[in-house]
């Protein structure tokens, strides 16, 4: 995506000569075109890549179970998912009467958008001459977790707002579940950025030449994995949205397209935590021969198809024994980490 | 018997693991389910659909009437020449025949056993689905007839 | 201000196994107080049986509880037979015991693919249909229908096996073992499942004794009770099987009580296999103009051991053909009354295991 910054900046394209204090103005606005173009790319790959993990979706379990998942749309049944859009789109719109309504509109959409802010900061990679990532700053890898931390607020927000008893429970358990995983998984990060020596994950992929650094800290991995999969919401860990005990969780007042829209949001979720962790412990585009984008697609395949059998094949825990794991058990594992990571930094003399 | 006390931590986790592999296996199996209505199941020959009634086997005891549970048999007068050794062996001198109230009945077989001369019978007919809501109380010679050819294929 | 607040886990529910309502108190996510109201799904099933002749009241049974039908009938066929002094011919009693050991064993398998999914699991719940399915095309081969079937009458059964039905049912007592095997291992092996049913849903024995509570539930409290054993009505003293008991009373034991409950079916519906007689499969003189005239007095009730408890009619008859007076006593019903007691004390999330693991029917509860 900055090669399309780099031909700009070469050819020096002012709309008008127009000079406001001695700067360039069209120069400026140009560069503000150019980062709307590359923000609507990654919405629309990020996009695609949901509805495509939909389908494998619903296809790998009905496969798992034994029968023909979705077969009568389209070829092997792929436009299933553009029908079911239509019918979400054509349901009435219910708001409760004592919700609060901008409260109750607006949740759905924090649900949906650290999807399209932590695509905008991973490398992909080189494919060929593109170098194929949008922002790369020095702080990127805090920018990440920060929208990260985004998304259950929405579930909170959607499930106080609806005048709803379980949906109440819901948003509860929700804000339990999110600040219970949280600090194990920063503390995690933290060893992650002494070993490599800098905040950006363009330097700790960099550095991942030689060793990925699942090897180093494998307990760090084990936490991290762990977390993630609580930040999903997916069964063995789907207390927000338990199915068959709350009715609904928090998003039992939400019918119609604000429903659609939380399911593309779990979805997309999914594939940038798949995306984060195959990056950040795997190594993403480096690979031994030569780096380039088919590594990164690789490896969060694997992690995808490793997140839907979770889903697909474990119950689910009870939201005290839950609670437990996190604070008894990841945080001293994490901090153990943390201090394994910083003898290995202190023995090898610096950063990678 | 088993053990009560169920798995530990250690032998748990690995228990978890191996369901999970256990399920991943399943997913290279051959499929159980059939795509309906191109590929249909057979029937058991003994499977119990629709009334059929034998108009010459009648006999108009009313037998049927009185054993049917929830009053779906109901006799009605109905004028019908039979040939003539059907009259001589099944002599039905007051016209009465049955009819049956389809959307009723609960197929239990009741009145295929009490009958005397066999003249009702419970036939491999399941599919009774109408576009339209049709009269479903069944006149004495609608009940010979097959479901194709009351209503035509196209229902 | 107020700290217990009152929620209602209302007749539509995702896992309430029917149309249940409880009334729960609940402080913070622990349980207070759960009080059931039931009487959502009244059919009026022992009026309607005393309007018509004997061998009508037979349709109403068997929708008792759809799940397991064929016990139901045999409940009201024991009692009426007992009534009428009728003579059964030996193989209808051997085909009987076989076709209800085989209910049981779908009944169970619903039980079980019913219960992972209330505790979140998706896929046994395919499996487990998976098997039953091969059961109920036995019945469909059998008798002609899958899930209500009108097959026991007064004196017999409708209908012989077919040598096509004695295959299948040889086939599939081969194969079921091993499958179950596997199902099982899916959840007694998982440290989730185990820490999530372990010490939930405690019902001592004497709490048992008192709430009149019977089936799987005494069993796995402690008490070894089964009618089948202790007072048997067909040949159940000529075949040897076992009957499992447990001590601790949790969901956990009573899912063990069930699981091994399936395997001594298919023990019994081996044995059955070998020792089956020849002769008639009906009694001549009950049989068809005799189906109306039939005229009973007296009163009789045979207990029978249902896959979720005892099971037993009382009959009333005044000498003519129609009954004076049917009374039902179900299972379910005196089971769901102990699930006030159950609940104290525990959280939410154990709400649907317990529920779950009593297995009420609402056909049965409200009749």
């Amino acid at each position: 995506m900055s090669i399309l910054y780099g031909i700009l900046k070469f050819l020096h394209w002012p709309l008008w000569n127009w000079y406001l204090y001695g700067y360039p103005a069209g120069l400026w606005i140009m560069y503000f075109v150019d980062a709307i173009i590359e923000v609507v790319l990654v919405f629309a790959v990020a996009m695609l890549v949901v509805v495509i993990l939909v389908y494998v979706f619903r296809k790998y379990m009905a496969d798992i179970q034994n029968r023909i998942g979705p077969n009568r749309l389209g070829p092997w049944g792929s436009l299933q998912l553009i029908a079911d859009v239509f019918k979400l789109i054509q349901k009435q719109d219910i708001i409760p009467k004592n919700a609060d309504r901008i409260a109750f509109r607006v949740a759905p959409y924090i649900i949906f958008t650290p999807v399209i802010l932590g695509m905008l900061v991973i490398p992909f990679g080189n494919a060929s001459i593109l170098q194929l990532m949008v922002v790369n700053f020095k702080y990127t890898l805090l920018f990440l977790v920060a929208a990260m931390v985004i998304s259950p607020l929405g579930e909170v927000i959607g499930g106080l707002s609806s005048h709803n008893k379980f949906a109440l429970y819901g948003a509860l358990r929700s804000a339990a579940q999110d600040i219970g995983y949280e600090v194990p998984m920063m503390i995690s990060v933290l060893s992650l950025i002494i070993l490599a020596g800098s905040y950006s994950i363009n330097d700790i992929v960099n550095a991942q030449k030689h060793i990925p650094f699942v090897i180093p800290e494998i307990l760090g991995f084990i936490v991290f994995f762990l977390a993630m999969i609580a930040k999903q919401s997916i069964p063995p860990f789907d207390l927000p949205e338990s199915g068959s005990e709350l009715v609904s969780g928090f998003s039992t007042e939400y019918s119609g397209m604000r429903y659609g829209i939380i399911y593309m949001g779990n979805f997309g979720f999914m594939a940038l935590a798949s995306v984060v962790v195959a990056t950040l412990y795997f190594g993403g585009p480096v690979g031994p021969f030569f780096n380039s984008v088919l590594w990164i697609a690789v490896k969060s395949a694997v992690f995808m198809i490793i997140f839907l059998l979770s889903w697909i094949a474990l119950g689910r825990v009870r939201v005290d024994q839950f609670l437990n794991m996190g604070w008894k058990y990841l945080l001293p594992i994490s901090i153990l980490n943390l201090l394994i990571s910083s003898l290995i930094a202190i023995y090898f003399g610096g950063a990678f | 018997m088993q053990d009560e006390r169920g798995p530990g931590p250690l032998t748990g986790i690995a228990g978890i693991i191996k369901g999970v592999w256990y399920m991943f296996i399943q997913g290279f199996k051959p499929k159980v389910t059939k795509q309906v209505p191109e590929e249909k199941l057979e029937y058991g020959h003994r499977t119990t659909g629709r009334v059929f009634l034998n108009m010459d086997a009648c006999i108009g005891c009313t037998l049927c009437e009185q054993i049917c549970p929830n009053g779906t048999i109901r006799m009605m007068t109905w004028a019908y020449q039979k040939s003539p050794e059907f009259e001589k062996k099944y002599p039905n001198k007051r016209q009465i025949y049955p009819s049956v109230d389809v959307a009723i009945c609960t197929h239990c077989n009741l009145c295929e056993e009490i009958c005397p001369t066999g003249a009702i019978t419970l036939e491999a007919e399941v599919e009774e689905w109408h576009m339209r809501r049709e009269n479903t109380r069944y006149t004495p010679p609608m009940l010979n007839k097959k479901e194709n050819e009351l209503w035509g294929e196209n229902r | 201000m107020e700290k217990v607040v009152e929620v209602n886990f209302g007749p539509q529910h995702p896992s309430t196994h029917g149309v249940l309502r409880i009334k729960v108190k609940l402080d913070g996510e622990i349980i207070v107080d759960a009080q059931p109201v039931i009487g959502y799904l009244h059919r009026n099933a022992e009026k309607l049986s005393e309007m018509g002749l004997y061998p009508k009241a037979l349709i109403y049974m068997d929708r008792l509880d759809y799940v397991a039908a064929l016990n139901m009938e045999l409940g009201y066929i024991l009692s009426v037979e007992k009534l009428m002094d009728v003579e059964t011919p030996e193989r209808a009693q051997w085909i009987r015991m076989m076709m209800v050991e085989l209910n049981r064993i779908a009944s169970h398998l619903v039980w079980l693919g019913t219960h992972g999914l209330d505790m979140g699991m998706l896929t046994p719940f395919f499996y487990c249909w998976r098997e039953r399915e091969r059961v109920l095309r036995i019945f469909d081969e059998i008798t002609g229908s899958r899930l209500l079937y009108n097959y026991f009458s007064i004196g017999g059964v409708y209908s012989d096996l077919t040598p096509k039905g004695i295959d299948m049912i040889k086939e599939f007592v081969n194969t079921f073992p091993d499958r179950l095997e596997e199902i099982q291992s899916i959840f007694q092996k998982s440290y989730i499942y185990a820490k999530r049913t372990k010490g939930v849903g405690k019902l001592t024995l004497d709490d048992a004794i008192a709430y009149g509570v019977t089936g799987p539930l005494l069993r796995a409290s402690g008490l070894k009770w089964d009618l089948r054993k202790n007072q048997p009505y067909l040949f159940y003293e000529k075949v040897n099987f076992d009957v499992p008991v447990y001590t601790n009373g949790d969901v956990y034991s009573r899912f063990l009580v069930r699981v091994e409950e399936m395997r001594q079916s298919t023990k019994i519906v081996k044995q059955v296999l070998e020792k089956l007689p020849d002769g008639d499969f009906y009694n001549k003189k009950y049989a068809k103009p005799m189906l109306v005239r039939m005229k009973g007095s007296g009163e009789s009730y045979v207990p029978t051991e249902s896959p979720k408890g005892e099971f037993g009619v009382y009959v009333i008859g005044d000498g003519s053909t129609i009954p004076y007076r049917v009374r039902i006593r179900s299972p379910s019903f005196a089971n769901l009354q102990a699930v006030s007691i159950m609940l104290k004390g525990y959280k939410i999330a154990d709400l649907t295991a317990t529920v779950s693991s009593v297995d009420p029917v609402f056909g049965e509860v409200d009749r």
